[in-house]
């Protein structure tokens, strides 16, 4: 269904959401632009520290580390002049250990991480108004999840069960932002 | 330049070429003021030929959130029928079997949870699948496994899959590829936001689904092998091994809503395949209210 489909859908419902982010969803999709930035920075820090030998999982990994960069870019090009381009240190503080360990414990690591971030979008998706806010996030989170599923697999999962697992807690942005 | 004579006949004699102009120029202006100036009446009852049933006014619909959850749910049966017949037809291993078997099940988990959704919003519950995804898209992708004789203006019949478990294989992940597209579409469609996260819910699962199908079909099939290259690694390992179509566990960046292109059925001697876009619902495909299986 093209815009005009979606607008005529949505008038005859009687509410027409707005397309642009609204003043709440600006802090919503603030907090989005941090949690990639955190999870490309993570990303950062098993490459920096080779973690990955194995070559076809270590382009994999730097593949993945690349669309976290550009989830980052584009929420950054909703946002404008008020993106903050930076990273939440505190979440990248609490789970920078897991990425400096072994190939293995760091793909699982990695997963787990998609699974918050898929949670986390999920979330804030209940939360946004606008429409183009919406669509981002549900076009990043829907990635996300098959990023969790091949890392999965790469931490040594090998039953379908632990490949779909899709446990992971929502991050919320802190109050002093 | 001269005015020549023309010669129409005894009733006219010595009429000029100028003057028939002058003539036809009059008729088309007095036709012009006289059609402008008649009565404006149309015909409330046409006349029609032949034995027709009466032209009946179609319903007005509307799309709501009930109907974008009825048309989610009978995508999902699509897909458990398209499932089936993947093991009925496509000679899986055990394991494969396994893999598809679960998969129905997610998507009867799936259509509980529309259900609800539907009930929810004020629509009612619709048990089937989707009939024009079934006949567009389903049922001449199952046709291209088994084999099907002639139809309409074909010139020969469809020959049964050269390699039926490939092609089993290869409609189950393209099945759960556009479950998740299908949710990921009807985002900016909802009334409330709460139902985009409900939509996406089942929308990741789905590419899950896909993701682990693509590793079970190949493992070395994590990345599209453009993603690699546009990630700018040096001397990548990561390429297309196949002729073939190939199903990657990570496809793209972003969530694509364009088609899902599927290839399926037996190779032809032109090294090509029955090709189908995979569209995911639309107006014409949504389950509106009062539709009934």
């Amino acid at each position: 269904m093209d815009t005009k489909e979606a607008t005529t859908h949505q008038a005859a419902l009687g509410t027409t959401p707005p397309r642009r982010p609204t003043a709440e969803d600006i802090a919503l999709l603030t907090f989005a632009q941090k949690v990639e930035m955190t999870v490309r920075d993570l990303y950062d820090e098993a490459i920096d520290a080779k973690v990955f030998s194995d070559a076809t999982v270590a382009e994999t990994v730097i593949t993945i580390r690349e669309a976290h960069e550009a989830y980052s870019q584009s929420l950054s090009g909703l946002l404008g002049r008020v993106a903050p381009n930076t990273r939440d240190d505190t979440i990248f503080d609490e789970l920078k250990q897991g990425f400096t360990g072994d190939a293995a414990s760091a793909a699982a690591a990695a997963a787990d991480l998609e699974n918050v971030a898929v949670a986390t979008h999920t979330d804030l998706l209940g939360q946004l108004v606008g429409t183009d806010g919406a669509t981002l996030v549900a076009s990043i989170l829907v990635v996300e999840a098959r990023f969790a599923t091949v890392l999965r697999a790469l931490s040594g999962a090998t039953s379908l069960t632990d490949q779909l697992n899709s446990q992971g807690k929502a991050l919320v942005p802190s109050t002093n932002q | 330049m001269t005015d020549q004579t023309v010669s129409l006949g005894s009733e006219l004699p010595g009429v000029s070429r100028r003057g028939i102009l002058k003539i036809g120029g009059l008729s088309i202006g007095l036709a012009a003021i006289m059609a402008a100036c008649a009565e404006d009446s149309r015909d409330a009852k046409p006349a029609r030929v032949g034995d027709a049933a009466p032209a009946s006014k179609l319903p007005t619909v509307a799309v709501n959130d009930g109907v974008l959850w009825r048309t989610a749910s009978s995508l999902h049966y699509s897909i458990i029928d398209a499932h089936n017949a993947a093991k009925a037809h496509g000679k899986l291993s055990t394991e494969q079997t396994a893999i598809v078997n679960a998969f129905i099940a997610a998507n009867e988990e799936a259509i509980a949870t529309l259900d609800k959704l539907t009930v929810d919003a004020g629509g009612e519950v619709f048990s089937c699948a989707n009939p024009r995804f079934d006949r567009v898209v389903l049922l001449p992708l199952i046709a291209r496994i088994t084999g099907r004789p002639k139809e309409g203006n074909e010139e020969a019949d469809v020959d049964p899959s050269d390699d039926p478990t490939r092609d089993a294989l290869g409609l189950a992940y393209s099945m759960e590829a556009v479950a998740a597209s299908t949710h990921q579409s009807l985002v900016p469609l909802f009334s409330e936001p709460g139902l985009r996260a409900d939509a996406m819910s089942l929308g990741q699962a789905a590419a899950r689904r896909a993701a682990a199908l693509a590793l079970a079909i190949n493992p070395a099939n994590m990345l599209n092998p453009t993603l690699v290259a546009s990630a700018n690694v040096s001397s990548p390992t990561t390429l297309n091994p196949s002729t073939r179509q190939q199903h990657y566990a990570i496809p793209g960046q972003f969530g694509a809503l364009a088609a899902t292109q599927l290839m399926i059925g037996k190779v032809s001697e032109a090294d090509t395949q029955f090709t189908l876009n995979i569209e995911t619902p639309a107006a014409n495909s949504f389950i509106y209210d009062g539709q009934t299986c």
